[in-house]
């Protein structure tokens, strides 16, 4: 079984508190493997090291990439339990690749834990929470474009409908040309006056770095907040 | 201002290069006109007219620590001095330190890492690993979802990228909540085009039975 432990791109969706460890409990009793896909969630992301760490699951695989050094030199891993490495010693494990921790990746994976660790930014990522959780819900507030506002830490998606009766998605999921134009749209605008964002579909993530300052955050959302206004003509009310 | 208008035309030569040379993913080549970015700090990046952007994205969501965070390029800088490659086999500093790192700071008893050149690698492996312990072929994923564009990790997802271009090995089985949704309108479908239908009745040949390329 494989997941991303808070889905990112396809919707930004925080799994309700029981899921996972419901999730885990059920691999145990038919000996399944759970991998936890934290390539997105993973490395503060959410406010904790590990998105699986607000659950207290332990994963038998968990997938990791992106904030394991910024992709300031590609880098990907996977970590495997104590089990599972204990089983494949004294195998061939017949899979490799010529760059496998590669020296200039591996270098900046480290300084960058260091640099986690001695900046407490896993920590500032859980204190920026409350910002975002505040400033995107009175965005919602003042946008009825917005139906749903999600996320934990510094991890947060803007869920855009044309009625917040029916829900109905501004861009239907896998909508693309005409069908994803409100959203890019929206996305120029912001862009026009200094705002970089990444849709997909009806969703704007609000994905900054973890080390955002209050005022950074605040100038993000004011421009957000005049952008919104063409996510709202589509409104039907 | 001549210096002014000379980086203006440098990011113009750029964008234009990147739009003749340059395969861009997930993007309609035509329609595309990839940002000249000149430089970045922190949370804001900017282009070559002098224009900021902050960057709400972390780009893909992966520029966690923010851009150019100076420890990060230290490190790089001395790691490039001292050592810049060096074959999978060997054990080298900053990869052994790195995976006892990974192990500290992940949870539990994950205790062994195994490293690749992206997230599409690293659940490919996992998918492998997985597999081949427990001996069992299906793997459960979810229909929204994400685990990247590689030939297994693609099967795993209901997201459009999973689609014809892409389509991805077979020998995956996304069991799933899955909400049937039609072929995207301009999609090539599983219909291969009138000549290859023409032709696949003369020839029985598995190359002949595909659609064709135009």
């Amino acid at each position: 079984m494989i997941l991303e432990t808070v889905t990112g791109t396809n919707g930004l969706i925080v799994p309700p508190d029981g899921y996972l460890q419901s999730i885990r409990e059920v691999c145990d009793r038919h000996g399944i493997l759970l991998i936890a896909d934290e390539v997105m969630a993973g490395f503060g992301r959410t406010g904790k090291w590990f998105a699986v760490d607000h659950w207290d699951v332990v994963p038998d695989i968990i997938t990791l990439a992106k904030g394991i050094n910024s992709g300031y030199v590609p880098l990907g891993a996977m970590v495997i339990s104590e089990a599972l490495a204990d089983w494949v010693r004294d195998k061939l494990f017949a899979g490799g690749l010529t760059y496998s921790g590669h020296p200039l990746a591996c270098a900046a994976g480290v300084a960058s834990i260091e640099a986690f660790r001695e900046e407490e930014i896993v920590e500032h990522a859980a204190a920026m929470d409350a910002e975002f959780r505040e400033g995107l819900n009175a965005l919602a507030e003042r946008h009825p474009s917005i139906g749903e506002v999600r996320g934990l830490g510094c991890f947060w998606g803007l869920e855009l409908v044309t009625s917040r009766e029916t829900r109905e998605p501004l861009v239907p999921f896998n909508g693309s040309g005409e069908a994803a134009a409100p959203v890019a749209r929206l996305a120029k605008a912001a862009l026009d006056q200094g705002l970089y964002l990444m849709t997909h579909w009806n969703v704007i993530m609000v994905c900054p770095p973890l080390t955002i300052t209050s005022e950074e955050l605040a100038e993000g959302l004011a421009i957000l907040d005049e952008v919104l206004s063409i996510a709202d003509e589509y409104h039907a009310g | 201002m001549a210096t002014t208008e000379s980086r203006a035309a440098e990011g113009r030569r750029i964008q234009q290069e990147a739009k003749e040379y340059v395969l861009h993913s997930w993007s309609v080549q035509n329609a595309i006109n990839p940002l000249p970015v000149a430089g970045a700090e922190g949370r804001y990046f900017w282009d070559y007219d002098g224009k900021r952007y902050l960057d709400f994205a972390s780009q893909l969501v992966n520029v966690s620590i923010g851009h150019q965070h100076p420890k990060i390029v230290a490190a790089i800088k001395e790691q490039a001095d001292k050592l810049c490659t060096i074959g999978p086999p060997m054990a080298t500093e900053p990869r052994s330190t790195l995976a006892r790192l990974l192990t500290e700071v992940t949870p539990g008893d994950l205790s062994m890492a195994f490293f690749t050149n992206g997230g599409a690698e690293a659940n490919e492996n996992a998918i492998k690993l997985a597999r081949w312990a427990t001996g069992r072929h299906k793997i459960v994923a979810r229909y929204r979802s994400y685990h990247g564009a590689t030939g297994g990790a693609i099967t795993l997802t209901g997201d459009l990228a999973a689609g014809p271009p892409s389509r991805g090995s077979p020998a995956s089985c996304g069991c799933s909540t899955r909400t049937p949704t039609a072929a995207p309108p301009g999609i090539p479908t599983r219909a291969p085009s009138a000549r290859a239908a023409r032709t696949s009745r003369r020839s029985s040949s598995t190359r002949a039975r595909r659609p064709s390329p135009r």
